[in-house]
């Protein structure tokens, strides 16, 4: 009993390691072979960018016109929808949003997302799960100064999973 | 009564004759030694602890490579458990609980700076429910009232942050509240746990209403319902204090309802129909369980639940009153029963509705300044009658025979 008692503990504090290491290792796999991708983010408004210790990130991909939407009946609040996107100069965009998983072709990068607003809404509003950029505490006087458009590197891997790699403002 | 208070006096007890010194001792040994402050000590060097690591995380501590960082807090985590473990295994419960619970909390604080080093936001409240689960399983396995405590606190959290951020309610959360937490009460029948659940359980709830746009009122129906369920427990204990919470979760509704039932439109309030039919239900399933507990006289705490937000004109007076009866009910039973906290309670929300009416006084003064001299007389004539009972009580001592 007490034997089986210090096996279960055992197999629970292993656990939550392997979740934590799993969770640290997938995001490294992430970046050693994630396909790049760049974002632009819409312009941000430096009086609301801080709150806490992060940016709060909104791109040009995370509002969509109804047009690139290749679903038929439109997706309600919460549904996991996919964004196919093309670079195009010097960033990507998206050029087609699907309801079920579409096969990549070359060139192009699927992005997992999230539909986000009530009812009928103007645009197709979406969520990656990027929207959040940390910075070391103390240096949101710096990131104010700096406002306008920014360029998000994001990398995303084939099973789906994408972190930010680096944000740096347009000029 | 302490240990301490009863060696004394008995002392004098064994002068007198009354009763012989092994019949003291004998009595002692019913009174075991209060647990000293002193072992209270690692609970609160635990609490300070993770206080210290949760602000750690939070400075996003710069200086230190990201794999580093991940390695630091798997280590420290594995280092709270492996230690709690062989405390616990030693017999120093408290410690061993208190470095485990560290254990549960540091592993919170790596999912969230894991999240923090590849700038992730869950959507959802994912990472509350993974982080409750080592506090709920801990809990069970060692028995480890600060470790339920714990998942009490992650669970309520949880359901806060996915109401308040993304509008959601999450059903898992309050599925491993009602098994994980609510099985934990059902196996370890204290007092505070049963008192902590209620609210928690009714919390969820309320988010519930609040995420899904429905009245307020079906709170009540909630409580209502989990008061009626807990008459059905066996355990007195555990289920007067069950139903404590869910009293004064109902008491702090009804509060509610006294200043903003004006202000609510027909819309909000539940559907008549569906309200009333499981009300009754839940009234008649209370009061079977308390027939079979032979309790029936509890029936008067229905009078929290009472729906008189359905009456728009006189509800607030309605609830005022309510307030009162059963602020005033719960010190009578409280003498009747010594039980001196509830006596406390009971004065303290006697006073609290006092200062309820009050406030409603300053609105509208006429029609309630009849309610607030009936409150003062209440509690004089209260006071009259519980000193009373306090003379009979020390007059039935006094002749020797008395019962308790």
């Amino acid at each position: 009993m007490k034997r089986r008692a210090s096996a279960l503990f055992a197999v629970l504090v292993l656990l939550q390691v392997l979740f934590l290491g799993g969770m640290g290792a997938s995001y490294y796999a992430v970046d050693a072979v994630g396909k790049e991708i760049r974002l632009k983010t819409a312009p941000v408004d430096p009086r609301d960018l801080f709150y806490g210790d992060y940016v709060q990130l909104s791109y040009e991909i995370s509002s969509l016109p109804w047009s690139v939407w290749k679903g038929g009946e439109r997706p309600e609040e919460g549904q996991t929808v996919y964004a196919v996107l093309r670079r195009n100069e010097a960033y990507d965009s998206a050029v087609a949003v699907y309801p079920v998983k579409p096969q990549a072709k070359d060139g192009e990068a699927i992005l997992q997302a999230r539909v986000r607003g009530w009812g009928e809404s103007e645009h197709l509003n979406l969520l990656y799960g990027f929207e959040r950029y940390y910075v070391e505490e103390n240096t949101g006087k710096e990131w104010e100064e700096r406002s306008g458009q920014a360029i998000v590197t994001v990398k995303v891997a084939p099973w789906g999973q994408s972190k930010i790699t680096g944000l740096v403002f347009e000029q | 009564m302490s240990r301490k208070w009863v060696e004394e006096e008995s002392r004098q007890w064994v002068e007198r004759g009354i009763i012989t010194e092994e019949q003291r001792r004998q009595i002692a040994e019913l009174y075991p030694y209060k647990r000293s402050i002193s072992e209270k000590l690692p609970v609160f060097g635990a609490l300070l602890v993770g206080a210290g690591i949760l602000t750690f995380v939070a400075s996003n501590w710069s200086a230190i490579p990201q794999l580093f960082r991940l390695l630091l807090i798997v280590l420290t985590m594995s280092g709270f458990y492996v230690y709690g473990y062989r405390n616990e295994e030693r017999g120093a419960k408290a410690l061993g609980i208190s470095l485990l619970a560290l254990g549960v909390i540091t592993f919170g604080a790596g999912i969230f700076l894991t999240g923090q080093m590849f700038h992730l936001i869950a959507y959802d409240a994912r990472a509350f429910i993974i982080w409750s689960l080592p506090a709920i399983l801990l809990a069970w396995m060692y028995r480890g009232r600060l470790l339920y405590f714990l998942a009490l606190v992650i669970l309520n959290a949880g359901q806060l942050y996915s109401a308040i951020s993304f509008q959601q309610f999450s059903w898992l959360l309050l599925v491993l509240l009602l098994i994980g937490a609510g099985g934990y009460a059902l196996q370890n029948r204290q007092r505070v746990i049963f008192t902590a659940l209620t609210p928690s359980i009714l919390l969820h709830g309320l988010l519930y209403l609040i995420v899904e746009n429905q009245a307020i009122g079906w709170l009540i129906l909630m409580s209502a319902i989990l008061y009626a369920v807990l008459d059905w427990l066996s355990d007195r204990q555990a289920r007067i204090a069950g139903q404590l919470g869910t009293l004064i979760s109902a008491f702090f509704l009804d509060v509610f309802f006294i200043f903003f039932l004006g202000e609510m439109n027909n819309e909000q309030a539940p559907l008549a129909a569906t309200f009333f039919i499981l009300f009754a239900g839940a009234f008649v399933l209370s009061y079977l369980g308390k027939r079979k507990h032979s309790e029936a006289l509890t029936l008067v705490e229905w009078t929290i639940f009472l729906p008189f937000f359905y009456w728009k004109a006189g509800g607030d007076v309605m609830y005022l009153l309510i307030l009162f009866v059963f602020s005033g009910y719960l010190l009578w039973i409280g003498h009747r029963e010594e039980w001196s906290s509830k006596v406390n309670a009971g004065t303290l929300l006697f006073l609290f509705s006092t200062f309820v009416g009050y406030i409603q006084v300053a609105w509208g003064f006429l029609p309630k300044s009849l309610f607030f001299l009936g409150g003062g007389l209440l509690l004089f004539v209260l006071n009259a009658f519980l000193q009373r009972q306090r003379h009979k009580r020390l007059r039935d001592e006094g002749k020797g025979g008395s019962q308790v």
